[in-house]
């Protein structure tokens, strides 16, 4: 039988090389074949990476330029909030506004240390100039209060009272005290 | 009707050039060329869409991770922090302080009681020595009471009296203000 097959191979050489030659090509197809498969799928796994890659990019993009416009309006509004000192010690305007006081409330004044040289007053960790005026006045007690609340509570809010004294004397009260004026500068 | 009849024997026969099965041999292995060429190219091509696939993807991840560290971000994150603290000074400075006036008026005309009689008051610091007589120390005991009830105020130690009646007090103020 073996026989009968190599003769008949023999006999049909060119038919034999050519099934021959169509079995190695489909040989060579598979392999081409399995590896192209693999690269395929590779490479569609990769697009799917870069699809999602390029989104959370375009996300961070996208959060960041909200977030930068956010903070610019943000600074933007706490800046506009800023109560600032005043930039100087407005020493003429303050001299009136205490000699009014005094004729308002009838008190006497008996003396207004002119202000210190610049001294340093430290809010939040800050050096803020600040100017020392020693005052001493004389009067009825609740109109002593009055004129101290006229100052503390009055047009200047960067004022602070300290070493305050009030003492009696009969029915008359003398109070002493400093009145320390910052300024930003 | 004529009858094509060849009586040679076979292999004297005359054969075709190429034979139907060759042919069709011939054009499957062509076909299979073909093919195969098409695939080989296919390959190449994919192969080269993946190296560009893992660049692109290497340059989007470097542009994930500098989009992450924003220097513009940052400095405007410390632009607000240095900003929020510059608004912070006025309140500070305002919370901060006390307001004698408000104070002395509450103590003086809120909680002194009718027979004790107020002589001085000397701040030092967030302190204020209220001097001052009493008629007993029952009277001192009850005033001291009164601004040891007072959230604003409070006394420090007992009240010390003497037989003279007279009296000196060292009150903490604890909030800046009178509460109501």
């Amino acid at each position: 039988m073996i026989n009968d097959l190599i003769y008949t191979l023999r006999s049909n050489i060119r038919v034999t090389a050519l099934v021959a030659v169509v079995i190695a090509l489909i040989v060579t197809n598979i392999m081409l074949y399995m590896p192209m498969k693999d690269a395929s799928a590779e490479r569609e796994s990769l697009e799917t990476r870069e699809a999602g890659r390029k989104a959370q990019l375009e996300g961070i993009l996208s959060q960041e330029e909200k977030n930068l416009e956010e903070l610019q309006a943000e600074i933007d509004e706490v800046r506009a909030s800023i109560i600032r000192f005043p930039e100087e010690f407005p020493t003429d305007q303050f001299g009136i506004y205490l000699a009014k006081g005094a004729e308002t409330y009838k008190i006497e004044l008996l003396s207004i240390a002119p202000p210190s040289g610049q001294v340093n007053k430290i809010i939040g960790g800050k050096n803020f100039p600040a100017y020392n005026t020693n005052i001493s006045v004389k009067g009825e007690l609740h109109y002593i209060i009055s004129y101290f609340k006229y100052i503390e509570e009055g047009r200047y809010s960067s004022i602070e009272t300290g070493n305050v004294r009030f003492t009696r004397s009969a029915d008359v009260w003398s109070a002493s005290f400093t009145i320390t004026f910052v300024t930003w500068a | 009707m004529n009858l094509d009849i060849n009586l040679l024997p076979e292999e004297y026969k005359t054969k075709p050039l190429i034979d139907t099965r060759t042919l069709l041999l011939a054009v499957i292995v062509v076909a299979l060329i073909a093919t195969a060429f098409f695939l080989f190219q296919s390959k190449n091509s994919i192969d080269a869409d993946i190296e560009e696939l893992e660049k692109s993807i290497a340059n989007i991840e470097k542009q994930i991770a500098e989009a992450s560290d924003n220097p513009e971000l940052a400095a405007l994150e410390n632009e607000l922090a240095a900003v929020e603290k510059e608004a912070g000074y006025f309140p500070s400075f305002m919370d901060s302080r006390i307001l004698w006036g408000k104070t002395i008026e509450h103590l003086y005309y809120d909680l002194v009681p009718m027979e004790i009689t107020i002589n001085g008051l000397t701040q030092n610091g967030s302190t204020l020595n209220i001097n001052g007589l009493a008629p007993s120390y029952t009277a001192l005991s009850n005033f001291g009471r009164t601004i040891n009830l007072d959230p604003q105020l409070a006394l420090t130690g007992m009240p010390p009296y003497t037989a003279s009646g007279s009296f000196t007090l060292i009150v903490q103020v604890l909030e800046s203000e009178p509460v109501d």
